[in-house]
């Protein structure tokens, strides 16, 4: 009798931990999310409402000076939306495959539906492991080349394919729109996009190509290694 | 004399962040047809300065000081004005934030960032009569599951677990028993369609039902 009431005890004692722990880490974790937001999120919008209301004055005849305020606007919006994503993630350490898949082919739907474009996904090959940051970063990217296909192409139908060998994980965004020199990209369409998407890219161990020529189309490659075994879970994160 | 016969459409701009009001401003006075007449920076002032100037759109942050929000501004300036027209101008993209501000009377919900080509959109549509809620916007709303509204009192018991309360203590804080705690917190568990506490927390967060 007293080993089972001393049993209970440590038993309370040890739920007792779990739950401060438990308290402790959401207390962070919401103290955080309130901090992200009320600077950094608050700031940067407030930065791009001047940028937007900049934007929307008369244009000097200055095209460098418009095309780096374009390119200020947009990398802020990115970068506001990816803090808005990052308040909320709840991320585990392993990276999980299947999930680039599903949330390639949610973007693909959204994508369609916002611009009234055709956004076809396919995924191919046996699905490997790829590091969540990775899978982050290569989601981030598509996203973007994504946008530049539907917003300045104006293609009839754009693929965006997924595959997997057992050494790389690749998507390739491909168009049937204008196309373009990529030689000839100046800083007024996509020029500093471009060297952002490759800088993101090489970052995470990957390569980046582009492809097109005025009058058929782009397609755009991004391809990261993947990890050859599935590593061992060490300790799961609380199960917050 | 200019523009013989056109009238600009008036705006009132209420936010309390001081650069906010900035940009606003000088996106809408920088457009010909377009004019500020007033800002605010708290739901008092934006009631106060609404029956003074009477603007045609006023664009509301949800978030102010003070007692009063974004939401019980607009109730409060639509019991004497109710043509007045508001779109909301705000960070907060959880549905249940949209849903409650169209409820309260708004035409519009611009979450802040955006390109100033939405805000004049946005002003032109309102003030012509129309609604305008952005594709992610209306993707939220769309988003929303029938019968996953909470009581008031799961509500307060969920307020409580976004606060770090335990079961015992929340029962101790709205003087109930634990066990009809544990079962308010299985309803809301399921109604927020979610397995456990922390996933409730942050999903009432993201969503607006709860804000900290």
């Amino acid at each position: 009798m007293v080993a089972a009431g001393l049993a209970w005890a440590l038993y309370q004692i040890r739920l007792a931990q779990l739950r401060s722990r438990f308290r402790a880490v959401l207390d962070e974790r919401t103290r955080l999310a309130r901090e992200m937001h009320d600077t950094l999120i608050q700031g940067c919008v407030g930065v791009s409402a001047l940028l937007e209301a900049q934007s929307s004055l008369p244009q000097p005849a200055d095209q460098n000076g418009a095309d780096l305020l374009d390119f200020a606007r947009t990398q802020l919006r990115s970068t506001i939306d990816e803090a808005r994503q990052a308040v909320w993630n709840l991320r585990q350490n392993n990276g999980s495959a299947a999930n680039l898949g599903l949330q390639l082919e949610s973007m693909a739907g959204q994508v369609s539906r916002e611009f009234s474009v055709a956004v076809e996904y396919s995924g191919t090959g046996k699905p490997m492991q790829v590091d969540q940051a990775v899978a982050h970063e290569v989601l981030m990217v598509a996203r973007e080349a994504l946008h530049n296909a539907v917003r300045h192409a104006h293609p009839s139908r754009v693929a965006l394919e997924l595959s997997f060998n057992e050494m790389h994980c690749q998507v390739r965004i491909t168009d049937d729109g204008s196309g373009f020199d990529p030689a000839a990209l100046t800083s007024s369409n996509g020029h500093y996009g471009l060297i952002g998407m490759r800088e993101r890219v090489r970052r995470i161990g990957g390569t980046f190509d582009l492809k097109s020529q005025p009058g058929s189309g782009a397609e755009v490659t991004i391809r990261v290694p993947c990890e050859s075994s599935a590593p061992e879970k060490t300790i799961p994160e609380i199960s917050l | 004399m200019n523009d013989a016969g056109k009238t600009k459409l008036r705006v009132m701009v209420v936010d309390d962040h001081p650069l906010i009001r900035v940009g606003i401003a000088a996106i809408v006075n920088a457009r010909p047809d377009m004019t500020v007449v007033a800002q605010a920076d708290s739901g008092e002032d934006a009631v106060a300065l609404f029956a003074k100037h009477r603007p045609d759109v006023t664009l509301m942050d949800l978030r102010l000081p003070g007692n009063i929000g974004g939401v019980e501004a607009i109730a409060a300036i639509r019991k004497s004005a109710p043509q007045a027209r508001f779109i909301i101008v705000t960070t907060y993209e959880g549905d249940e934030d949209i849903h409650r501000a169209l409820e309260a009377g708004a035409q519009g919900y611009i979450i802040k960032g955006m390109p100033y080509q939405v805000l004049i959109e946005a002003l032109q549509k309102v003030h012509a009569g129309g609604r305008f809620l952005p594709p992610p916007v209306a993707r939220a709303l769309a988003s929303r599951m029938p019968d996953s509204d909470l009581s008031s009192r799961e509500l307060e018991v969920l307020r409580l677990l976004v606060a770090g309360r335990s079961n015992k203590e929340i029962a101790s804080d709205l003087g109930i028993t634990e066990a009809t705690v544990k079962s308010h917190v299985s309803t809301i568990l399921a109604r927020l369609n979610v397995s456990d506490r922390t996933q409730a927390v942050v999903t009432a967060l993201q969503r607006g039902l709860v804000h900290l």
